[in-house]
């Protein structure tokens, strides 16, 4: 079985311009079947281009995405089995959460008992009574991610799902996301919290102004990158990372006086230190956490 | 109905629109608002009433007396239907399309909708037809008002030739039919339902009568004009069809031009 039979989604060579604005250029990838795979870089980097992409409803100006192996295009039922909750999508207010979900499942050729289990699976169906409009903002990302779970029999694509939402409320839509890859779905999860994404993702893709930068298994990103970890004086610390910054060092503050430096940086941090008269205690290296992998990058 | 049976698409989006409330209150509010207006000017026409007390002008050049026909008190109700038709027709039409194909709504059911077109599709032949019906319901109140106003005045005809009825329902759900697909296919190609809405009411309110005023030889074929002729006993129903064709032409475009990839701007 080669890549593309295992991918449910193949994106090849799709670039899309809004007008003269160039939102991606040349983007190339598979989504492996029964994956959850991030989707992470910067604000107007083109995720939710790149996802409206994948959702079939933008046409992309260049290039190709297949669906199970079909043109997304090519007919009006190909490439179905998509759910989404991307940017701009909304459902209806006025409409009870029952009703929004019979509806969305009943174009998505769902069931009744799909609906059910959706609700039960986000844990809002307490909540199928009861209008849209009068929900929380968690509840109606609930709503939302049960939407797209009805009508994602083969891939989800989350945009940003767990923004606005209390740690109880993210950690329920982190531990739905792994249900679906276990049950077999896809899910793209694009997001700019990227402890979830390391928390959640097998696959990665990272998106630079447009270009991808990086396509594969998040373990394979940046696979050797580590930080250097070097502890000085409380009351140095900031006196620490004023120099940090000064040579061009990202940091951040780990502990009690700890100071975390930028991926990529081991070697130079203890000469900035000592040039800058600040005695370092201890320094250790660790295996960069995505987040510093990430920074260390862009 | 077993809940495990996947309900298809279609079916969904008819049982959707039947349900909707909203639809039955603009076909309520129609049908009482004609027969109220018209009720009143009958009372007036047939010298019955002073208009002026309630707060309420009733105008009507109509005199109504006992050499009254048929044809006056029908005429009488289609004055009233021939307005306000084909404002709740154009109402109803952007409702269909309003709030939904301009917004993330329309995102909504173009990721999870199998069939697309299929759904915009059935969902013009549902405006056409609750148009209709409002028409329908509209008219058939009218006439029922106008029955009432005339009963208690022995010295008038009553409204009985069922062809005048009929022609009056059946015109008035003709005129709701073709101008609410018209007003629906209009939003849906421009993604504007405001700016159809209110385009719409000022062409068929001010604009058209005016262009009518003006020249009188093209006036019968247009919209408004020629679908409330529609409602006459003996109407020339070729005046209609250039209405028929835009209707069903604009319709077509509008569902044969959706792509699910133009579904996001």
């Amino acid at each position: 079985m080669d890549e593309d039979d295992r991918a449910i989604m193949t994106a090849e060579g799709v670039g899309h311009r809004y007008g003269q604005r160039i939102a991606l250029v040349d983007v190339s990838f598979a989504v492996r079947r029964g994956t959850v795979t991030g989707l992470v870089g910067a604000n107007g980097s083109g995720k939710s281009t790149l996802l409206r992409i994948m959702a079939g409803v933008q046409a992309a100006s260049d290039g190709r995405i297949r669906m199970a192996g079909e043109p997304l295009d090519a007919r009006e039922g190909a490439g179905r089995g998509t759910g989404a909750a991307v940017d701009g999508m909304s459902l209806w207010p006025s409409w009870t959460v029952r009703r929004n979900l019979e509806y969305v499942a009943g174009l998505a050729g769902a069931s009744r008992d799909d609906m059910r289990r959706a609700a039960a699976l986000v844990r809002i169906d307490d909540e199928l009574p009861t209008r849209l409009r009068r929900l929380s903002l968690g509840n109606r990302q609930r709503v939302a991610l049960a939407a797209a779970i009805v009508a994602g029999t083969e891939l989800v694509l989350l945009d940003e799902p767990m923004n606005g939402l209390d740690p109880d409320t993210r950690s329920v839509v982190r531990d739905v996301i792994v249900r679906l890859s276990g049950e077999g779905r896809s899910v793209v999860l694009s997001s700019h919290d990227l402890h979830d994404v390391d928390a959640v993702c097998s696959d990665l893709l990272v998106l630079d102004a447009g270009r991808l930068t990086h396509a594969g298994p998040l373990a394979g990103f940046d696979a050797d990158a580590t930080v250097v970890v070097v502890r000085v004086a409380s009351d140095e610390a900031d006196r620490a990372r004023v120099a940090l910054a000064e040579a061009g060092l990202r940091c951040t503050r780990e502990g009690d006086g700890g100071l975390v430096v930028a991926v990529h940086a081991a070697g130079s941090a203890r000469r900035v230190l000592e040039g800058a008269g600040v005695a370092v205690l201890a320094a250790h290296d660790r295996r960069a956490t995505l987040e510093e992998k990430f920074h260390g990058r862009i | 109905m077993d809940a495990s049976r996947p309900p298809r698409p279609v079916a969904t989006e008819i049982r959707r629109w039947c349900t909707d409330a909203t639809l039955l209150v603009v076909v309520l509010a129609l049908a009482v608002v004609s027969a109220a207006l018209t009720y009143l000017a009958v009372i007036v026409a047939a010298g019955g009433a002073s208009s002026g007390g309630g707060g309420v002008q009733i105008e009507t050049d109509t005199v109504l007396t006992a050499s009254s026909t048929d044809a006056d008190l029908a005429s009488m109700a289609r004055s009233s239907l021939t307005m306000l038709v084909p404002i709740a027709a154009v109402v109803l039409g952007t409702r269909f399309a309003g709030g939904e194909m301009a917004s993330g709504a329309l995102l909504q059911i173009g990721v999870a909708a199998r069939r697309l077109r299929a759904v915009v599709a059935v969902r013009a032949l549902l405006v056409a037809a609750v148009a209709a019906l409002a028409g329908a319901v509209a008219a058939a109140a009218t006439i029922a008002a106008v029955g009432a106003a005339v009963a208690g005045d022995a010295d008038l005809s009553r409204l009985d030739a069922w062809v005048s009825a009929a022609s009056t329902v059946g015109g008035a759900a003709a005129q709701g039919a073709l101008l609410g697909l018209i007003a629906f296919a209009l939003s849906a190609l421009t993604r504007r339902w405001v700016v159809v809405l209110v385009g719409l009411i000022v062409y068929l309110v001010v604009i058209e009568p005016v262009l009518t005023g003006t020249v009188e030889a093209a006036g019968s074929w247009l919209p408004r004009s020629a679908t409330s002729e529609l409602m006459t006993a003996s109407p020339d129903v070729a005046h209609a069809l250039p209405t028929l064709v835009v209707a069903v032409g604009v319709t077509a475009v509008a569902v044969l031009t959706l792509r699910r990839g133009r579904v996001a701007r």
